[in-house]
């Protein structure tokens, strides 16, 4: 949305007919004290499903078969997919994330090449910021990942 | 007609055309947060636009998958020491960089600090897989290898919120090398008082293992859908707030600032998700020394630098009762609880953070980092 398109006349319209939900609404007015006594009853009717326990035994129940469905579902659509020699949705994302995230690496080299540089050029000047009772910083080492690092 | 007339026609219908376009394109999606429904309403009517996000000045640092660990260098850096923030799985980091002028980090930064914060990113295939031994071990000791070797220290404050402070204690529990302050800030420590989400994480309404199995990460719809139950009416009718006061612009950025960040939640990697509920909210083993990761167990007893234990006393996420175990279960002698009157988020948010809670965070910390030498 460009800045003009924010022109003076609708956003007036619009913004009135929001005050005027706003203010219709309001704790201190008539229609606003009704409001809020419904949104109140609400609260507490939501809050008392919310902790009964044969709504959290349902809920969790129909949660669990959906997920399930969900497991036998993906299965089927993987092991197609793979017969057929197709990419499975899981592949397509995973390249996805993969692309996403050059960006940030190649950012980071940036700096940690800088801070690289800086520490060759200046060993001495860290060596005196610690005093001799302080342990040495350990040298960041990889991990076996899965993921890639910079 | 003249091609200036029509052109000017074309943007008139262009310009009336995208508010329901944009709504369109919502409904297409239809998430469960209304904030990505009612955004471009509220923008049209104020005027205001969206601010961005993150605006104090950062650079990358380190990246590993989806996690990149964020520099906020200080203009007039004063502390030798400096804060690496480890934020929770479930929403962004940039919470803590709110607004410019309402921004913990900014904050900071201005008293003199050396910031970093870990942004988990978007978790995506590569962090189905990740436990807690690599979320510990390997993602936040080599931020905090990363954090030491670009901020010429041999010492740091690790500075946990929410999740990520249980996250911070269970690292120094496990890696106290190099951490000399640790603040955790609205963290959940004992998990039996958790109140609904106890509840509703229980091991006989939540299956936990067919949730991971099913969709590997956690995804972000059974994330919202657990904080919309916890105040699903209050969630929408807060929206007519920002109608009474449209004409407000400070507020109405102020309001979509964190509904933005409310609407913005992350997929959980699946494994640590599985652990965490089972270990934590299901069996409550981290506060009895009974979690383990890899072959180590977490024991609180281990954290011996100086803790700072900071309470929301308005906190529904994160409740009071589930935080006020730490210092009892810590070994540090400089360990000090710090309770102040906001919400979760308004200890990272509110106006009252940058008068009330921020200076006094930011003096505890002070008074023990080192500060750079003349």
């Amino acid at each position: 949305m460009s800045q003009s398109d924010l022109s003076a006349p609708n956003k007036g319209l619009l913004a009135r007919g929001l005050k005027l939900l706003g203010q219709l609404t309001h704790p201190q007015t008539r229609t606003g004290k009704v409001f809020t006594r419904a949104e109140q009853g609400l609260t507490k009717v939501l809050a008392r499903l919310a902790e009964s326990p044969t709504y959290l035994r349902v809920s969790g129940g129909l949660m669990r078969q959906g997920f399930n469905a969900r497991i036998r579902r993906r299965g089927l659509v993987e092991r197609t997919l793979r017969t057929l020699r197709l990419p499975t949705p899981s592949e397509v994302e995973d390249l996805r994330d993969q692309l996403r995230r050059v960006n940030d690496q190649v950012e980071a080299l940036g700096t940690q090449l800088e801070t690289m540089v800086d520490l060759v050029h200046t060993p001495e000047s860290s060596e005196a910021d610690a005093p001799d009772s302080e342990t040495r910083a350990p040298r960041p080492k990889g991990r076996a990942s899965s993921t890639r690092r910079t | 007609m003249t091609a200036s007339t029509t052109q000017r026609l074309r943007s008139f219908v262009a310009g009336k055309l995208d508010l329901p376009r944009a709504v369109a394109s919502v409904l297409k999606a239809r998430p469960l947060n209304p904030y990505p429904y009612l955004k471009s309403i509220i923008e049209k009517a104020s005027g205001v636009r969206e601010p961005p996000i993150s605006a104090t000045p950062h650079t990358v640092v380190y990246t590993r998958g989806s996690m990149r660990l964020l520099r906020y260098a200080s203009p007039r850096r004063r502390f030798r020491t400096p804060i690496l923030f480890v934020y929770s799985l479930i929403n962004r980091w940039y919470i803590l960089d709110f607004l410019p002028g309402r921004s913990l980090i900014e904050h900071l930064t201005h008293a003199g600090y050396d910031v970093y914060a870990i942004d988990w990113g978007v978790p995506g295939k590569t962090e189905e897989h990740i436990d807690w031994e690599e979320l510990l071990g390997g993602l936040i000791q080599t931020a905090v290898q990363w954090t030491l070797r670009v901020s010429k220290s041999r010492e740091l404050t690790l500075y946990g919120y929410c999740m990520g402070g249980t996250m911070a204690l269970a690292y120094t529990s496990l890696y106290p090398e190099g951490v000399r302050n640790l603040v955790a800030q609205a963290t959940p420590v004992d998990f039996s008082k958790g109140g609904v989400y106890t509840l509703w994480t229980s091991a006989e309404n939540f299956d936990v293992d067919s949730l991971v199995d099913a969709y590997g990460n956690v995804p972000t719809k059974v994330l919202e859908s657990g904080f919309m139950m916890a105040a699903p009416v209050q969630r929408l009718t807060r929206w007519l707030e920002v109608c009474r006061r449209i004409d407000d612009p400070d507020f109405v950025t102020t309001f979509l600032a964190m509904e933005r960040w409310g609407a913005d939640p992350v997929p959980f990697p699946g494994e640590v998700y599985r652990q965490y509920i089972k270990d934590c909210y299901q069996q409550n083993l981290f506060p009895k020394a009974q979690m383990k990761v890899g072959e180590q167990h977490i024991d609180l007893g281990r954290i011996q630098c100086s803790v700072l234990n900071v309470i929301a006393e308005q906190d529904t996420i994160a409740l009071p009762a589930m935080s006020e175990p730490l210092p009892s279960l810590v070994s540090s002698k400089d360990v000090e609880t710090r309770r102040y009157p906001v919400g979760h988020i308004g200890l990272s948010a509110s106006s009252k953070g940058a008068t009330v809670v921020w200076p006094s965070i930011a003096a505890w910390i002070g008074a023990r980092s080192k500060t750079m030498e003349p």
